[in-house]
């Protein structure tokens, strides 16, 4: 013969099964813990050193201005430090204008075309009216 | 110290007032956790875990549910996380991780006091709707409760309560078994 659940029945038989099957927790133990990593945290040197900006609107406006002002003194030390290097190559290039001058195309160094033993330097003649920061070039 | 004290003592960092709520909580999160992880080594650390966040999370708790229907959802979260963590861990292939096969999910459902022709029909139920059924029938948790705790509708919960009913009579039927025999 089938027999017919309802849902009381199966009600019942769940109800039954959770009575008979409980966890065995240590209670007391998982407390203990809870309690050990609590404490463990609320002694922790960061707590007590812990600033909430956001928790009212004059500490949120003196944050906004701390911000503002690293933000600018950032940006005008580089602003500063580029008009400085400026200022320094500017300055370099006056006092020794030769440094700075880059060797035009065309022009080689006598010394190095002599110190050349294949080429045809020999041949060549230095001219008077050079002048005398040029006296070392040749145009080729 | 009542609940609601308890509750503005934990708001203020007090662990007295956590200690009443974990001795006011503490054996149906446990029994949640249990049915839910299949493991008492498990459900352990879990109770413990979820205390740390209901002492953590209090102050978001603003009184529009029950306090123990806020700290279900909260068990049910926490439950799932580790579930989708394993299944994740399990997937990637690493060891010591307990997988979730058909088999294993029986003999775990019989550790948890089921008898083996329930568990076997339990395995085949969708997750939701076992849930639903042991929260309502083992917990005695209410619709409410459980619709809030597993983020569903009321309607929804009723419906899975109501199938996996019919699913659990239709099996048992069909093994012609009688209250006694379960």
């Amino acid at each position: 013969m089938r027999n017919i659940w309802n849902d009381e029945d199966v009600t019942k038989a769940l109800k039954k099964m959770a009575e008979s099957s409980k966890p065995q927790a240590s209670f007391d133990q998982v407390w203990f813990k809870i309690e050990e990593r609590l404490e463990a945290r609320k002694n922790h040197i960061w707590n007590h050193l812990v600033w909430k900006p956001w928790g009212h609107p004059v500490r949120l406006g003196v944050m906004a201005a701390v911000c503002m002002f690293g933000v600018f003194t950032g940006v005008s030390y580089h602003q500063n430090s580029l008009d400085q290097a400026d200022m320094g190559s500017y300055l370099l290039s006056v006092a020794n204008p030769t440094v700075n001058v880059t060797k035009p195309l065309g022009i080689e160094k006598v010394s190095v075309l002599l110190s050349e033993t294949t080429s045809s330097a020999t041949d060549i003649k230095v001219d008077d009216h050079l002048e005398p920061i040029a006296a070392d070039e040749i145009l080729l | 110290m009542t609940e609601t004290e308890a509750i503005e003592r934990c708001r203020q960092g007090d662990i007295a007032g956590l200690q009443v709520l974990f001795d006011l909580h503490r054996s149906k999160v446990l029994n949640l956790s249990w049915r839910m992880l299949g493991s008492e080594h498990e459900a352990e650390d879990a109770l413990q875990e979820i205390f740390i966040k209901v002492f953590d999370r209090v102050k978001s708790y603003r009184g529009d549910s029950a306090f123990s229907t806020w700290v279900y959802r909260m068990t049910t979260n926490h439950c799932l996380d580790i579930l989708r963590r394993r299944k994740i861990l399990s997937f990637m292939g690493f060891e010591n991780v307990p997988e979730v096969p058909d088999k294993k999910d029986s003999e775990k459902a019989v550790n948890l006091g089921f008898s083996p022709v329930i568990a076997k029909t339990l395995e085949k139920l969708p997750e939701k709707q076992k849930l639903c059924l042991l929260m309502r029938e083992m917990d005695d948790l209410s619709y409410e409760d459980i619709a809030l705790a597993l983020q569903l509708s009321l309607g929804t919960v009723k419906s899975n309560i109501h199938r996996a009913k019919a699913f659990l009579k239709e099996s048992l039927e069909k093994e012609g078994l009688t209250l006694d025999d379960v």
